[in-house]
């Protein structure tokens, strides 16, 4: 039976960017009380990263004739993108609380305004959104009460943390977020940017170019501290989907990963399984952006060096200006068509709880 | 025939850019201080469309700090991925051998030559005629390879 195209099942696009017209638009779901608190919101210490390709890090025919930022238009979201690619499924992660407190009740009310904002004007509103839960990253207790507010809704179907923590997101103060996720059976996406600590290992760039390239690394630490911490022989169930880091940087970890838990078995007695295997049991990553190597044979080799065929979830990062094509990124001439297949149109099945029919053939 | 009339010139004023459909492709069209440009409307990277793209000049350096930004030599951004082309010849500036867009002619011609019929032969009817004349310039695009 001939492999059937993607375009016909209907991509699953796990990282597209909505956004609010205006900030106005949160104060309709923010309390009375935090209006004020809202007004004179200023973003502490937020960097500049470099002269930006396009402007404010969007595809420059994404911006809606009605004016509002890219993202921040349903109808055009469905002319510019769900429409002509044939989205079944895509999953909105809002990304304004990059620039919000990141605890405290202040973060909370901003996050839960956010959720409900995000389920009154886009997951009601079309049949084929999904979304991700926002919640104050660095507050444990209050992200796992606004998790467990919203997560009946059954639209959500992730929670959303940044890859920048404040500390390794294996640590104990996460493990709230964790708890109430894996309880009801919400992967933890993990996504770039985030100002609690510094873009990269060493500082802060200067050239976009740069940052662009860094924001794998702190992907690298973020897996490692969480395959450590023990968080997955506490909840078994639990899961991480790496967004936005791309690919490449996995396969090297996991050799290094292993021959260091292999020689060093007294250190970490609690992990009693090749970090290799934690990874591939409770790991999925998105495919944006893709590496795009010079030898295009090298792309095939790397997925195969993953062998994570099942958990490659197809992403666009749609409106951004690295937005990645669906129907050019990932040639079933490079990788395969059952290989393309899967990561576009079936593989989130396992990470995400989507309805029976999402990915089924029309 | 590969050559098609676009529009009249006073349609596509100075500081034009946009899209045309032309003959089941799109084609973006740029008139920069009175000089028409014309490239298949799809980046050769990941088809982003061209026509939405910001126009720039092309720079070039002797040494570091002395730069010219050369208006006369303009170059589209793919609104997309930033990829460069020049308007003029379709050429990638990063990538001139492996990447490349379609650039079509484009010229102005005027309109009483465009309706002039060329290389048929008269037949037996003659049909009564009604005196009309073509007053402006129009835009003439030629989708042949070049």
């Amino acid at each position: 039976m001939p492999t059937p195209d993607p375009r016909q099942l209907g991509i699953i696009d796990c990282d597209i960017h909505n956004a609010m017209a205006s900030k106005d638009v949160l104060r309709a779901y923010l309390a009375q009380r935090w209006h004020v608190y809202y007004d004179h919101l200023r973003v502490p210490g937020r960097v500049q990263l470099g002269a930006r390709p396009q402007p404010d890090f969007f595809r420059r025919d994404a911006f809606p004739p009605s004016g509002g930022a890219p993202g921040s238009d349903l109808t055009v979201l469905c002319e510019q993108y769900l429409d002509p690619f044939n989205v079944r499924a895509g999953v909105l992660s809002p990304l304004d609380p990059i620039f919000w407190p990141t605890s405290g009740d202040l973060s909370l009310a901003l996050n839960a305004a956010l959720n409900d904002w995000m389920v009154a004007e886009w997951l009601s509103q079309d049949d084929r959104l999904y979304g991700a839960i926002s919640v104050p990253l660095e507050d444990g207790a209050r992200a796992a009460e606004e998790i467990a507010r919203v997560a009946g809704e059954p639209r959500f179907v992730m929670v959303l943390l940044l890859v920048t923590s404040r500390e390794p997101l294996g640590s104990t103060k996460y493990w709230p977020i964790y708890e109430v996720a894996a309880a009801h059976g919400l992967p933890v996406a993990v996504h770039v940017a985030g100002f609690s600590g510094t873009a990269t290992a060493t500082g802060y760039p200067t050239y976009h170019a740069e940052s662009h390239l860094t924001m794998v690394m702190p992907y690298v630490a973020q897996t490692t501290s969480l395959v450590y911490s023990g968080v997955f022989d506490r909840w078994p169930t639990l899961q991480f989907v790496m967004e936005e880091g791309g690919l490449g940087w996995l396969p090297p970890l996991m050799w290094r990963l292993d021959r260091a838990w292999n020689s060093m078995r007294d250190d970490y007695p609690h992990l009693k399984v090749p970090p290799s295997q934690v990874i591939r049991e409770h790991f999925w990553l998105t495919t944006q952006p893709l590496d795009e190597p010079e030898e295009p044979a090298f792309l095939s080799q790397l997925l195969d060096q993953l062998g994570m065929d099942e958990r490659i979830l197809f992403a666009s990062d749609y409106p951004h200006w690295d937005f990645d094509n669906p129907d050019r990124v990932l040639p079933a001439a490079l990788v395969g068509r059952e290989r393309r297949e899967q990561i576009m149109t079936r593989n989130a099945r396992g990470a995400l709880r989507l309805p029976e029919e999402v990915g089924v053939a029309r | 025939m590969a050559k098609y009339v676009i529009a009249p010139v006073a349609a596509l004023p100075p500081g034009t850019q946009r899209r045309v459909t032309v003959a089941g492709r799109n084609v973006a069209i740029w008139n920069i201080r009175g000089r028409f440009y014309a490239l298949r409307d799809v980046c050769p990277h990941h088809g982003g469309p061209l026509s939405a793209g910001q126009v720039v000049g092309r720079i070039s350096a002797s040494r570091p700090g002395c730069y010219v930004h050369d208006v006369a030599q303009p170059m589209v951004r793919c609104p997309w991925h930033g990829w460069e082309y020049d308007l003029a010849t379709g050429q990638s500036w990063f990538d001139p051998r492996e990447s490349r867009v379609r650039a079509y002619d484009v010229t102005v011609e005027p309109g009483s030559e465009i309706c002039t019929a060329t290389s048929r032969q008269p037949g037996p009817y003659v049909a009564e005629t009604i005196t009309i004349s073509v007053e402006d310039d129009y835009v003439v695009v030629d989708l042949a390879r070049r």
